[in-house]
This record gives structure tokens, C-alpha cells and sequence, in this order.
């Protein structure tokens, strides 16, 4: 399965997963054909750049946290300005949907606001009224990691062919092995748009998009 | 309510196969002995006398035209050594800035952190040419000196001998 299927793959199950979370907890909406147009416009300009990013459907919009408790692994969905990792400064994206959301960016869609799934630990307290960084912040790029090793070797083996060449004996370091990867929630990015010219707040009727959804 | 846009996000987004990681202790190691290296090989690549003095000294008549063709040829094509160390040398300095003292870098910089290490290893053997003249005489020396010292032990054994009967 080449990348572009994989990806389109890896969002149609994804927006099955988020299209249950968000419209099943909430009633049937109203959608005005203004917002209708502008869903379409959206789904229009990614098209004719190539890409596709499924509309999960019609809610309103929300601030805060909201849990979904009854899927197993438990979800989180909240304002992106309300991520901990964005709120220190940088939001770590893979470069593949990083340069999708740019091409579809300089294709002329806007969103008007930008939300994140983040699968929950099973420990998770519903209690809890926040997340923590801990629990969203993405574990070391393995691919840096194993080349670091690897350079790393490589310049032990130098080190040690000259000292063997002098006749002195060096300990090249064992590899301790590959770093280990923390099983760390997935990250979900929706995008959402509204009518034109109402202020995006609270209980204003969006449509949702799904934008990127991947594993670290 | 607080909202981000695409625009926005995409501000802010960063690539997250160029995270920073931490540096493997053995490519640290051999960022800091390339810098050493560095600047050794600056030094000898800059106070390395022309082979012509060296062949006129009654010392270097065993390898004096081997010294002679290996330290013209350096000394001929000084400038371009001694641009490539000042070059790899500040490409350190440049990299020592950027990774907080060789701690932590992204994929980019680890390769670009090894480039120096590459540096050194290939100038060591080429370092050990030039000098392989400079030993091999020294070692011709002592091999001459020490067949003398033989020669005249045995001589006065001789001599001894000769006298006792």
C-alpha cells in the first residue's frame, strides 16, 4: 500500500471513530445553506490541489474539554488553544500532513477554528478538568534517535580502528539497543468551519473536518 | 472563545521528524576530539617547513627525496589545508552554538556533526605519510648507529684478543 493510500486509508477509519463522537453526542442541528457552501468550498479547494479531508459532519462548536467515555481507549477533544503542546510555544506535526495542511493552506481554505482528539490512558480521571503535557507531548523522533546511534558507532569503529592501528586496545560501546517508544496518545486535528460573518463562539453550528490524524 | 486558525497553526506547527534529540555519547565524544584534531592539524599543516630545507640537511639523506616530494606537495597546496581546517574548525564552533555544547540536535545536525569527525579521520592517515619519511630516517639512523656500536664492540674484542695471546 503506497503513502497516499495509507493515509487516505488511516483517516476514513479515523473519521468513522470521531463522526460517532461528536454527532451522536449531540442533537440534530440546523444547518444553513451559507454554512453548507461554505463546507463545500472547503471540500472544493482541497480537491482541486489533489487532497481530501472527510467531513465528519455538523456540530457546534464547544470551548473546553470534552471527554468521550464510552469508546474504548477513552477520548479528549478540545479547543487546540487549550493543548498543552500548543501552548508551549510549538505543535510537533509529521512533515507529510504538515505539507498537506500547507498546500491546502495556499489553496485558499481557512478554518475557523481548530480542534484536537487525543486518545486518553487508561488511568485517565474524568475528574481531572485539564491535561497534563505529559500525556500529549510526542516521544523523540526515532529516526534522529537510531542515526545518532548510528553515527555514534560509526565514530567508535573509527576511534577504533586508529587505536588498534597504534596497537592500543579502545572498548567500543555496545549499542543498548533501540530507545524504547512510549505507547503515547494519537493525535487527531479537525478543522471547522462557520457561516460567514457570525463570531465563532460557543454553540455556533460548524461543519467538521477532519485534517490530519497520525501515530508517533 | 479562544480559537487558532489554519493560518495560525501553521505558524506555529513545526516539523516533528526534526525534533531536537539527545546526541549519542559516542558522536559527542568525536565532535570534541575532531575539534582537538582540528586544531593540531592547522598548527602542523601551518609551521610544516618546505621540503627543500629538510633536503639540504645532512640528517634526511636516507628518505630525502621521499620528504622532499610528500612536504613540496603540502607545502605547495598549504593555503587549501589550511582553509579546510579553519573552515571544519568554525563549522564546529558554528555546531557547538547550535546543539548547546554538542547535547542536542535534529537529524540535520547530527549529520552535519559528523562531517568534522570524517574530517579528522581522513587527515590522520594522510598526517602519518608526511611523517613516514621522517621515521623511516630516524629509524635508518638508529639501525646505522646501532650496526657501529657493533661493529666496534666486536672490534675491540678483537683488539683484546689479539693483545691477550
Amino acid at each position: 500500500m503506497n503513502t497516499q493510500s495509507q493515509t487516505r486509508a488511516t483517516l476514513s477509519s479515523t473519521a468513522y471513530l470521531l463522526r460517532h463522537m461528536l454527532v451522536t453526542s449531540h442533537r440534530t442541528i440546523a444547518i444553513a445553506t451559507p454554512l453548507i457552501e461554505r463546507a463545500e468550498q472547503v471540500k472544493y479547494l482541497a480537491a482541486m490541489k489533489g487532497l481530501s479531508f472527510p467531513v465528519l459532519g455538523a456540530a457546534p462548536l464547544f470551548d473546553g474539554l470534552k471527554l468521550v467515555t464510552s469508546t474504548t481507549p477513552a477520548w479528549a477533544l478540545y479547543n487546540l488553544s487549550h493543548d498543552p503542546l500548543w501552548q508551549t510555544g510549538s505543535f510537533p506535526i509529521p512533515a507529510k500532513h504538515l505539507r498537506r495542511l500547507r498546500r491546502l493552506y495556499r489553496a485558499g481554505a481557512e478554518f475557523d477554528a481548530l480542534y484536537v482528539a487525543h486518545e486518553l490512558p487508561p488511568d485517565f480521571r474524568p475528574e481531572q478538568e485539564h491535561l497534563e503535557l505529559s500525556l500529549v507531548a510526542p516521544p523523540p523522533p526515532v529516526a534522529a534517535t537510531r542515526l545518532s546511534q548510528r553515527l555514534g558507532r560509526t565514530t567508535d569503529g573509527i576511534l577504533a580502528l586508529y587505536a588498534a592501528t597504534l596497537g592500543k586496545s579502545i572498548k567500543v560501546l555496545a549499542l543498548t539497543g533501540a530507545a524504547g517508544l512510549l505507547l503515547l496518545r494519537d493525535p487527531i486535528l479537525m478543522g471547522t468551519v462557520i457561516p460567514p460573518g457570525i463570531n465563532p463562539e460557543p454553540g455556533v453550528p460548524a461543519v467538521w473536518f477532519l485534517l490530519a490524524a497520525w501515530r508517533w | 472563545m479562544q480559537r487558532e486558525t489554519l493560518g495560525q497553526f501553521l505558524q506555529r506547527a513545526n516539523v516533528y521528524e526534526h525534533t531536537p534529540v539527545s546526541i549519542d555519547p559516542a558522536l559527542r565524544r568525536g565532535a570534541w576530539l575532531s575539534w582537538l584534531m582540528t586544531s593540531i592539524y592547522w598548527v602542523f599543516y601551518r609551521y610544516l617547513p618546505d621540503g627543500s630545507v629538510l633536503v639540504s640537511s645532512p640528517f634526511f639523506r636516507w628518505t630525502r627525496r621521499w620528504l622532499a616530494d610528500t612536504w613540496d606537495f603540502v607545502a605547495d597546496h598549504r593555503q587549501v589545508f589550511l582553509t579546510a581546517c579553519v573552515f571544519v574548525f568554525s563549522m564546529i564552533l558554528v555546531l557547538l552554538a547550535m546543539t548547546r555544547g554538542f547535547r542536542v540536535a535534529d537529524i540535520r545536525l547530527q549529520i552535519a556533526l559528523f562531517t568534522p569527525v570524517i574530517f579528522a579521520a581522513i587527515n590522520l592517515p594522510f598526517i602519518v605519510t608526511l611523517l613516514l619519511p621522517v621515521l623511516v630516517n630516524m629509524l635508518l639512523w638508529f639501525c646505522l648507529a646501532t650496526l657501529v656500536l657493533i661493529a666496534g664492540v666486536a672490534l675491540l674484542g678483537a683488539l683484546f684478543w689479539m693483545a691477550s695471546r
